[in-house]
């Protein structure tokens, strides 16, 4: 498996869709490439992230253990990238991350992530339109939610 | 510091001064008969005066001092030779001979006095500067730009200390020689005298007013020529557009006007130059014109004799020389004293601190409480960083100071911790004001450890125990002590300098309460503990290399029998937890994927840079095996491979970031001469005519390349196996002289120059697989714990450098470093910044309880975000802004509710514990 492949691996992820090949190669210079078996588990709950991943290939499952039990939060495949929200705003990881096939990911270790924030713009305003986007999905189906709720009250007073 | 350049010069080396006036002094007469011999010479020996009479010899060299009478006449000294006149010829021309070698003398030991002085002053100066810039208070040594002072000690002072030799030597001596000339020729001839006077004075009035317009005009053409080059970017920026409108002719228009005022202040400058050489050549040729009409006429009518007017002669060439160089010193003295001032001024600020002072208001042992009345603190621009807060601290109580960063919390800890001088109010530890302290028993009253991260290059250990770095070694000399040392401790103090010597024992083992270096290492590592941090620490020592040090037989031998034992116990480990596959070992008769090209070609480590990567190509053994086995053109193909891709990923990326760092193949190679490769390469194409040097650096680039963490896809099967070829005849043919430079692997001998993890696995971990690396560590640590080497390995660890700004340091280490540093010296006030440290931390409680449990009995402030993390603080400062709400244990227990200021104060009043906000 070389560079070039990771790097077209690495094009292929909407989140750097807008990064240009030289720093499509840098990102994929700098991460280790990391094989996890089906079934093994990636980061704990409640453990303070050290590592961001980007999932190359394979899927993975979020799960977290709340007082009312276990919950199958949700999958994330291929060209995904977790453990970047918990390690921006220093919070440990709100669940479980296990693979569920094989999975291959390129792993970036705390003090690597914040120097390409730092040095590399586009790698940042990359970052920056992903958490945008997620977020704005998230209220956006906040609001929804809450109106269908809402339309739901409304229609059995 | 004295502003005034001359009186600092005088006032520092007004001796050395004196001496070497009183040197020039005593160089006159020489100089005065050296003018004089030359008339002799043509007048009493060639001429034959001294023979007039009819005598075949003459008297020469007798010596009669002139006394009146009353003392009993003229006083005969020396008689001296009666001499025939071939032989008074060349006593007088060896007299002049032996004069122009004690004049030569003269000059030389005056100008190497002036280099001497010079060079003393500059030291001095530099110094100085130094140290005044460390009496700077913190906040305005803040201000100041580090490149802009160091460039200022370094290079701006430079023509400062070259002037000080010359300061007042040079103008007296210059003048000495000059008015020597003149009197000489003075007393020859009054009239030719004020001819030279004359011509010397008109050189010295016109030639620098010439000179004057010669730099205005010079400036002038340095900024018409510098617009020029702004207009033509301009013009190139938008030629398009001009092209596009036809606007080519107008703009050409403008540039030819502009070539023109160019060619004319150019012109006014020659006609300028040529000018003032042609008066200089003219006044200097025109005065031989004068003494040979002037003089030659006096000469016929009988006022002057042949020997007078050839000494004139000659003792006028000497008189413009000094001229010329007196008008230079002149305009060098205006530079020096504006550079001076300028410099001067940058060092100059409003207060400085005092840094020791013996009779000082030290506070010794336990601190009584702190008492903080209205402390109010603005920066620069009247921004309020800290509203007046008031409150007191019992002696060993737990503050904690809770606020966002740069809210009033970092204000509040840089006041405690002397960083920030400058507020109103008053904070009095027991009976004195914090302010009043001098540096030095601040020092030792607080340990500060702020946000900001000060890491100086050096090992971990040197930065960790810098705040012990404060005992003034007080013997200067010692027994042992080499010449060369015992005239360079003089020389510091003939140049004002300090004479301690940075490699001496500075620590103050009695504040880390250690008696001496051995227990350094426990003293870190017990506060390594303390604040959690000895894992990194470890990590650290286990990548570090393993050197053989000077110890005793039996200890090394102990060591290195624990550390194979080690070895043993970890491949067991493996085996046991079937964790075999994730260390590929060294195997003599397999390609190491997880290892370099270039250690599987030496299967070894080195230990010295003789087979260093970058020296690969340059040592004639390892050239030789790579020439035999033709692998030059394969690692100059790979070499090329790996240039091209890291610069075409890394272009554009600001300069000095650390990414490049952690991918860099060579320490020698960084990204500038990256580039300069790349660069080459696309140049030429056909890579058989490289040159040497590039050779070298592609090759050293290739070695260290590692498949599957560069992931080139350079490494084949059959490439693989040349390099197992290269590794036989390599290690077959290895010279006896190259035997201290590496060491094979060998698993039953300790390998000097690799690292312990190298050493325990004896092999390499694989990229690639999740977790491995967590595993394998596991594993190692038991090894280690079990056959007591893990201290080794702390000491490693703190032997790693730091990097500059600590750039090799995980971020968990350099949050720690001011931590360290500030624990290590027990101090009686700790303010403790550990926002970043926490942020780093699985478990923030337990380490907040550690650092209590450590500080027991001493006054603690901890800076941080929430001060939800220690419910029970005697004390809790919460900043909302610039604005501090103290509430106390006791307050608290009672007002579960939001405690506002008022019910704050009503609450501490009733409890009379002297809380206030």
């Amino acid at each position: 498996m070389s560079i070039d492949c990771d790097t077209l691996s690495l094009k292929n992820l909407s989140i750097f869709s807008s990064l240009d090949a030289k720093r499509l190669k840098l990102v994929a210079m700098m991460g280790e490439r990391l094989h996890y078996a089906a079934g093994q588990k990636i980061v704990s709950q409640g453990e303070l992230p050290k590592t961001i991943f980007i999932i190359l290939s394979g899927e993975i499952e979020l799960s977290r253990t709340t007082p009312c039990g276990a919950m199958h939060a949700l999958s994330l495949g291929t060209g995904s990238l977790f453990g970047d929200v918990p390690m921006l705003c220093d919070k440990a990881y709100i669940g479980n991350v296990t693979a569920t096939t094989d999975v291959l990911v390129l792993a970036m270790g705390k003090d690597l992530f914040f120097e390409l924030l730092q040095n590399v713009p586009e790698f940042a305003v990359a970052l920056c339109r992903d958490l945008a986007s997620r977020l704005y999905q998230l209220v956006s189906s906040m609001v929804d939610t809450k109106a269908t709720e809402m339309k739901a009250a409304k229609g059995q007073p | 510091m004295e502003p005034n350049l001359f009186r600092y010069v005088w006032q520092k080396s007004k001796r050395e001064q004196i001496i070497v006036l009183l040197v020039i002094l005593a160089s006159i007469p020489f100089y005065f008969i050296s003018f004089d011999v030359p008339k002799r010479i043509v007048n009493d020996a060639i001429q034959g005066r001294a023979f007039r009479d009819g005598n075949s010899t003459a008297r020469l060299f007798d010596l009669t001092l002139p006394l009146p009478d009353f003392l009993g006449g003229s006083l005969t000294i020396s008689k001296g030779l009666e001499l025939p006149q071939v032989e008074y010829l060349f006593a007088l021309s060896f007299f002049f001979l032996a004069l122009v070698l004690i004049n030569g003398a003269f000059k030389y030991i005056i100008n190497v006095e002036k280099g001497v002085l010079g060079e003393r002053m500059l030291r001095r100066l530099r110094y100085d500067l130094f140290v005044q810039l460390l009496r700077f208070k913190p906040e305005d040594i803040r201000a100041v730009k580090p490149a802009e002072v160091a460039s200022m000690i370094k290079d701006e002072v430079e023509p400062i200390g070259g002037f000080v030799g010359d300061a007042f030597i040079q103008p007296v001596f210059l003048i000495v020689q000059a008015s020597t000339a003149v009197v000489f020729i003075m007393l020859q001839s009054v009239w030719l005298g004020s001819l030279a006077v004359f011509i010397v004075a008109l050189q010295a009035l016109i030639i620098p007013a010439l000179r004057r317009e010669q730099l205005r005009l010079g400036r002038e053409r340095q900024l018409a020529s510098r617009q020029l080059a702004g207009r033509i970017g301009e013009i190139v920026d938008v030629a398009p557009a001009l092209q596009g409108h036809g606007a080519v002719n107008f703009m050409q228009s403008d540039i030819s006007g502009r070539l023109g005022r160019l060619f004319d202040i150019r012109f006014a400058l020659y006609r300028r130059k040529f000018a003032v050489k042609f008066l200089n050549n003219l006044l200097a040729q025109i005065t031989p014109f004068f003494f040979y009409a002037v003089g030659g006429y006096f000469a016929l009518k009988g006022r002057l004799d042949l020997g007078q007017l050839v000494a004139v002669i000659a003792a006028y060439r000497d008189l413009p020389p000094p001229i010329k160089e007196l008008i230079d010193w002149d305009q060098q003295r205006a530079d020096v004293i504006i550079k001076y001032e300028q410099v001067i001024s940058q060092f100059s600020p409003r207060e400085v601190l005092k840094l020791d002072d013996e009779k000082n208001a030290a506070v010794s042992g336990p601190v009584d409480q702190i008492v903080i009345n209205q402390l109010l603190v603005t920066d620069n621009r009247s921004q309020t960083l800290l509203e007046p807060l008031t409150m007191t601290v019992p002696p060993g109580a737990c503050t904690i100071v809770a606020g966002k960063p740069g809210s009033g919390r970092d204000a509040f800890g840089r006041v405690l911790g002397r960083q920030i001088t400058d507020y109103s109010g008053k904070i009095q530890i027991g009976p004195v004001e914090l302010s009043h302290l001098t540096l030095r028993s601040a020092s030792h009253v607080i340990g500060y450890a702020g946000h900001e991260i000060e890491i100086i290059q050096g090992t971990l250990r040197d930065n960790f125990i810098l705040s012990l770095q404060r005992r003034k070694p007080t013997q200067l000399f010692d027994g042992a002590m080499e010449p060369g040392d015992r005239r360079r401790i003089v020389e510091a103090i003939r140049s004002g300098n300090s004479p301690l010597r940075f490699e001496a024992d500075w620590i103050d083992y009695a504040a880390a309460g250690i008696e001496d270096k051995q227990q350094i290492d426990v003293a870190i590592r017990e506060i390594l503990a303390v604040l959690g941090i000895e894992n990194e620490v470890y990590e650290l020592g286990l990548a570090g290399p393993i050197l053989p040090k000077e110890l005793p037989e039996d200890e090394r031998l102990r060591l290195e029998k624990a550390l194979i034992e080690a070895r043993t116990a970890v491949a067991e480990e493996l085996k046991a937890a079937n964790l075999t596959g994730l260390v590929e070992t060294f195997d003599p008769l397999r390609y190491n994927p997880n290892a370099s090209i270039g250690e599987n070609l030496m299967f070894g480590a080195t230990r010295s840079d003789r087979l260093a990567h970058d020296n690969f190509m340059t040592d004639p053994f390892s050239r030789s095996i790579l020439q035999a086995e033709g692998l030059i053109v394969p690692l100059v193909e790979f070499g090329s491979r790996i240039v091209t891709n890291v610069v075409e990923a890394f272009a554009g990326l600001p300069p000095g970031h650390q990414l490049f760092e952690r991918y860099a193949f060579s320490k020698s190679i960084d990204f500038e001469i990256m580039i300069e490769l790349a660069d080459n390469l696309a140049k030429q194409d056909a890579k058989s005519n490289l040159d040497a040097e590039m050779e070298q650096r592609l090759v050293a680039i290739a070695l260290g390349y590692i498949e599957p963490r560069h992931r080139y896809n350079l490494v084949d099967e059959s490439f693989k196996q040349r390099i197992l070829r290269a590794r036989n005849s390599f290690r077959a043919y290895l010279p006896q002289t190259y035997v201290d430079d590496i060491h094979f692997y060998d698993v039953t001998q300790p390998i000097f120059g690799a690292t312990v993890r190298d050493n325990l696995l004896f092999g390499r971990i694989g990229y690639g697989v999740a977790e491995s690396g967590a595993a394998v560590a596991k594993i190692i640590k038991k090894a280690l714990t079990r056959t007591g080497l893990d201290g080794e390995i702390y000491r490693l660890g703190l032997d790693t450098e730091t990097g500059s700004k600590g750039r090799y340091l995980p971020a968990r280490l350099r949050y720690a470093v001011p931590l360290v540093r500030a624990l290590i010296k027990r101090p009686e006030i700790y303010v403790l910044d550990i926002e970043g440290l926490l942020s780093t931390s699985t478990d923030p409680t337990t380490l907040i309880t550690r650092l209590r449990a450590h500080c027991e009995g001493k006054t603690l402030f901890l800076l941080l975000t929430h001060a939800s993390l220690l419910e029970d603080a005697d004390l809790t400062v919460s900043f909302e802004g610039a604005r501090g709400t103290v509430v106390s244990c006791e307050a608290k227990s009672e007002e579960t509710a939001m405690v506002t200021h008022e019910k704050t104060e009503m609450t501490s009043r009733k409890h009379d514990t002297g809380v206030v906000s």
